[in-house]
């Protein structure tokens, strides 16, 4: 009995000793931090759900992001809200007839929605190259494409990019609600939600979306100080992100910058619910396809040819 | 009880392997992901696979289980309590692998049900964290309340064991079914999008745990007094066979089925047993995987090799 009191004292006494060692360790590096890094750090940390914040909490929320941009790249940025607008639904129309390749819609992505430029390079329009005679095979589709000058013999290029979705199969699979369908049929990520899973990453048929592998690389000469919660703020390492259609542009009544960047007239863009948006002229008059459209994703990017 | 130099020696070695892999996980904390050399083609890698793998031997533990206490089959009764100790460690293992791979730990309070936002029922990945510490939950409680009662000289109570024992036996098989399902439900993913995905996990589930069972039970025949009978781990192996015979049969059935049909989708077999376009990484691991199966299965079929 006795013995066993001291082996039971013995571990007890190591263990004791084990924890004041570690309990003054770590508050010796918790003293280190200051008063107002630990506040910043703490409401990161305990951000609610988007949609059970208050407005109080939201315009908090923003004010932090805003304070921690201006610290981090020198200029005062605005986020906005942005509600979606009643009776909108966004749809995107792609003629491949006149897509040359030539990939200004991808860095004027990049630039407009603030990617991370290197480390990792993000870029949320795909552009592939398809050979002639061989289309819907996407197996054949070469991304990486190089020549010196575009557009090349014998091949067509498709641009692909999130496809908003209305039956997004990533939204299905979040574990955390931290991407959902908004009102005008735009899928947005919650960036201060996401825990980084990538689970949406592998539900995508489309390879829309990708992934902070770091801590963005943004010069802060080209940062676009004209931002949107769930568009092109600036992301942090290990979040997912994705096209939004450019929701800070169209909320406010302008073209996505990848519309606005093509020089052959090959991206069209519209309100699907508006009779006479250009959009819907294209859904009726020209013969529209949709990408795997067999797994009833129901995407709202509508490819065509014209010529 | 002290444990021998032996032991210490051990447990010295696994803690410095910890501290290893604890120093390289605050610099992937630090720096991203991007340590891990994985990228947005291929977003899911060794992480999850190795998480996969721990689910499915966890799950295995099922095929203690049910000889114990179902047939009351005496040789393995005595070291029932051995298997779910390994699928709880499994279990554990399982979930800090997932822990280490999503991007953003710090937010992991996200995934507690009624204070985060867990996705229930819809995301088979808050599926998975429910059954899976569901499962840890059973087989912690089962083993402790055990020995807590053996040390106070009192026999378990047979009412309380009983059926939580009883529910671990379907849900070590829901675990790896959820865990299955994450893949199964993808549609775009053609390779998983298959039915025969949670079967062919679980009958490779079936075949693995209870092999490493086995080599720790010869372990501890070696280095303690803990008395194993061979008839328990004849057993073992015998279950082993039918799970191998079951696993290569599903393997067999993918096979036929890619490469008789030769559409796009032969592609990931492919790429697995040949490679695709000069990219042949996998193709050794694969066709070892394939011959130790084959082999494996060959030793166990036949009693007497057992």
């Amino acid at each position: 009995m006795g013995q066993r009191m001291w082996i039971m004292s013995g571990n007890l006494y190591t263990r004791r000793t084990f924890m004041k060692i570690l309990s003054a360790g770590f508050a010796a590096g918790l003293g280190g931090i200051n008063a107002s890094c630990k506040k910043v750090i703490n409401e990161e940390f305990f951000q609610k759900y988007f949609s059970e914040m208050t407005d109080e909490e939201k315009k908090r929320v923003v004010q932090r992001l805003e304070e921690k941009y201006l610290k981090k790249y020198g200029k005062s940025t605005r986020i906005s809200f942005g509600e979606a607008k009643p009776n909108t639904l966004w749809g995107y129309g792609l003629d491949l007839s006149r897509c040359i390749g030539c990939r200004r819609c991808v860095y004027a992505c990049v630039r407009e929605n603030n990617n991370s430029r290197y480390k990792p390079q993000l870029h949320w329009i795909r552009v592939i190259r398809l050979k002639k005679g061989n289309l819907i095979n996407l197996e054949n589709a070469e991304h990486y494409y190089n020549p010196d000058k575009v557009p090349e013999e014998g091949f067509i290029y498709m641009p692909v990019q999130c496809q908003q979705c209305e039956n997004p199969p990533c939204v299905k699979v979040c574990p955390v609600h931290a991407t959902w369908k908004e009102p005008d049929g735009l899928v947005v990520v919650d960036y201060d939600w996401c825990i980084g899973c990538r689970y949406c990453m592998a539900a995508c048929p489309y390879k829309g979306r990708v992934f902070n592998w770091a801590e963005p690389n943004i010069p802060k000469e080209e940062l676009n100080t004209a931002m949107h919660y769930f568009g092109n703020r600036p992301r942090m390492k290990n979040v997912v992100d994705k096209c939004t259609f450019c929701i800070q542009r169209v909320r406010s009544g302008k073209y996505p910058a990848c519309v606005e960047a093509c020089p052959t007239g090959t991206r069209k863009f519209g309100n699907l619910l508006d009779k006479n948006s250009e959009i819907r002229y294209l859904i009726e008059n020209k013969r529209v396809f949709r990408l795997k459209e067999d797994l009833n994703t129901e995407p709202k990017f509508y490819y065509f040819f014209s010529l | 009880m002290k444990g021998s130099l032996a032991y210490y020696a051990w447990c010295i070695f696994l803690l410095a392997v910890i501290f290893v892999g604890l120093k390289f996980y605050i610099i992937q904390l630090d720096q991203g992901l991007i340590n891990t050399n994985m990228r947005d083609q291929v977003s899911w890698g060794l992480y999850i696979a190795n998480f996969t793998y721990l689910v499915g031997i966890a799950a295995a533990a099922v095929l203690l289980v049910i000889p114990a206490y179902i047939y009351h089959f005496d040789p393995i009764k005595e070291i029932v309590v051995f298997g779910e100790l390994f699928s709880a460690s499994s279990i554990i293992m399982a979930l800090m692998f997932v822990f280490v791979d999503i991007g953003r730990p710090d937010r992991f309070w996200h995934l507690i049900p009624f204070i985060g936002k867990l996705a229930f029922p819809d995301s088979l990945l808050a599926w998975d964290v429910l059954v899976l510490n569901g499962y840890l939950f059973l087989n912690i409680f089962v083993p402790v309340y055990i020995l807590v009662r053996s040390y106070y000289q009192k026999e378990p109570n047979k009412r309380t064991v009983v059926p939580i024992i009883l529910l671990s036996i379907p849900w070590a098989v829901g675990i790896h079914t959820v865990t299955a399902f994450l893949y199964n439900g993808l549609a775009a993913r053609p390779f998983w999008n298959a039915s025969i995905l949670a079967p062919r996990f679980l009958a490779s589930a079936f075949c693995s745990g209870p092999a490493i069972i086995i080599i720790i039970f010869q372990v501890i025949r070696k280095v303690s007094k803990v008395k194993i009978e061979n008839e328990a781990l004849f057993k073992i192996a015998e279950l082993i066979a039918y799970a191998m015979f079951l696993n290569l049969f599903l393997l067999g059935a993918e096979i036929f089925k890619e490469y008789y049909s030769d559409t796009v989708h032969l592609a990931p077999l492919t790429y697995l047993y040949k490679g695709l376009e000069g990219h042949t990484t996998l193709v050794p691991w694969i066709w070892t995987s394939l011959s130790m199966n084959l082999v494996a299965f060959l030793i166990f079929l036949i009693p007497t090799n057992r």
